[in-house]
């Protein structure tokens, strides 16, 4: 893996939420979302994006390098593991 | 991250910041000082404990400093409450759903042994209603009554006084979670009736974090939670009977309490301006519903705390831009006390905002300006 990867906890149990730390910016990232439903909101003092694919959806600043993915499959540990190695594809392909 | 200095910090309701800085300086100095005697020591010695049982009595007005016994935060002090207070089977606890889940987790341990536990309903704005609770006294006549003196989710105080009163009319011992009031607005327990309180160091007394304790009426004995080393009476198989050794096992948290100490003494000499915060409230609940925002306002008494949610937008995203893109610090969710989200009507949580002292109103214009943004955008 050359992200890192924590769990988002919150209220509620079955939060299922998770922040990457990626080498590559929202930004870049967004370059790779095809196929996504990608949202930018350039109002906020640090620009943000989202992009929604089904019921996925990643969060970001656009000039950071954390992202946050939310998961919401009945299978979501293996949306989780197809999600990440697309990240891990997604980075080495950009470095 | 980036520097504290950029930050806005409004979530004081779970931890007050910034803090005294002499708070940080007696704290280091006593890390590096020979600790105390526990429990053993002379006249000449300093003892932290009893100091800040002392002016902890000034602030919570009772007589009796030894009273007050001190461990790491308010679930200390509600657990040795609640599972010390002596209930049997069959026997009934009255509480609120505003309670925090240090209140209803060990109440539902205790139900669990044949305990039974009523929950009175709240407000709109999180306040318990006389009438309703008075109803609840007399329909289930407990033995004992636990009781959020103000919502951490909505900041509406409760009138202690009278619901104490009512209380011991119909017979029962009242526990009062005063975390979110003591510091913040006058407590007078001996002078309400209340028999046991529990209380943190680390909000609005402006103190570190891993400080905390409860206050036993005299005469009122309770079983000890947890037990262990006193330091003195070793002899004995059981713990003194004696407050507040009774209550107190194992090494307390010096450096901490060394902290306390500093901030009691510090809020003592720079007595908090109510009507200034009061205001830096009304600012920010007025301004949050000028933009639409969906905001709990009590009427009466407040802590500085304000819950709102932004219609169409889920409070997680808010939270997410005003901490990710506005250096925003705030609380969203339950906020630990999930029982009370039905009766708000707000069943998936809010954004809480709580102030201090320290919030000024370019601050406040600040964070509307940011919600401001994220409804316009509608994100």
């Amino acid at each position: 893996m050359i992200f890192t990867c924590k769990k988002v906890e919150n209220c509620f149990a079955e939060a299922r939420t998770y922040e990457y730390e990626l080498p590559i910016t929202g930004e870049e990232l967004c370059r790779f979302l095809t196929g996504w439903e990608v949202r930018e909101n350039h109002r906020f003092r640090r620009p943000v994006f989202s992009a929604k694919k089904e019921k996925l959806e990643i969060k970001g600043i656009l000039k950071a390098h954390i992202i946050k993915i939310n998961y919401t499959a009945e299978n979501w540990t293996n949306e989780k593991e197809e999600m990440e190695r697309w990240l891990n594809h997604v980075v080495a392909v950009e470095m | 991250m980036n520097s504290s200095e950029s930050y806005i910090y409004m979530n004081n309701a779970a931890t007050s910041w910034p803090k005294p800085s002499i708070v940080a300086e007696a704290m280091a100095k006593a890390v590096g000082a020979l600790p105390g005697a526990a429990n053993r020591g002379g006249i000449q010695d300093f003892d932290v404990f009893s100091e800040v049982r002392k002016e902890l009595a000034e602030v919570m007005g009772i007589s009796c400093p030894e009273q007050i016994a001190l461990g790491s935060n308010s679930t200390w002090g509600l657990n040795q409450g609640i599972f010390g207070y002596p209930l049997k089977a069959g026997d009934t606890v009255l509480t609120t759903t505003a309670e925090h889940n240090a209140v209803l987790r060990p109440l539902y341990r205790l139900e669990e042994n044949g305990v039974k536990i009523h929950k009175v309903s709240v407000d709109k704005t999180g306040r318990v209603q006389p009438e309703m609770w008075k109803r609840a006294l007399k329909q289930y006549r407990p033995q004992l009554c636990v009781l959020i003196h103000a919502s951490n989710v909505t900041g509406a105080v409760n009138d202690a006084a009278f619901l104490t009163k009512l209380a011991k009319e119909y017979g029962a011992d009242m526990l009062l979670d005063v975390s979110q009031t003591l510091g913040c607005i006058p407590v007078e327990l001996e002078s309400w009736g209340v028999d046991l309180a529990a209380f943190t160091g680390h909000k609005y007394l402006l103190g570190p974090q891993g400080t905390g304790g409860l206050y036993v009426r005299p005469g009122l004995e309770l079983r000890p939670y947890i037990i262990g080393g006193t330091g003195v009476m070793s002899d004995l198989k059981d713990m003194p009977l004696n407050m507040p050794l009774h209550l107190e096992a194992g090494t307390g948290n010096e450096p901490s309490y060394h902290g306390l100490l500093a901030a009691l003494k510090w809020n003592r000499e720079h007595p908090m301006e109510a009507e200034v915060l009061y205001k830096r409230v009304c600012q920010l609940s007025d301004g949050l519903q000028r933009l639409g925002c969906r905001v709990i306002i009590p009427e009466g008494v407040i802590t500085p705390v304000v819950s709102f949610v932004v219609p169409g937008i889920p409070s997680a995203d808010v939270s997410d831009i005003l901490m990710d893109s506005y250096d925003i610090i705030c609380r969203v969710g339950l906020h630990c006390a999930p029982e009370i989200m039905e009766d708000l009507e707000m069943p998936d949580g809010t954004i809480r905002l709580s102030l201090s002292r320290f919030t000024t109103s370019e601050e406040v214009e600040q964070v509307l300006g940011a919600v401001q943004d994220i409804v316009e955008s509608g994100v």
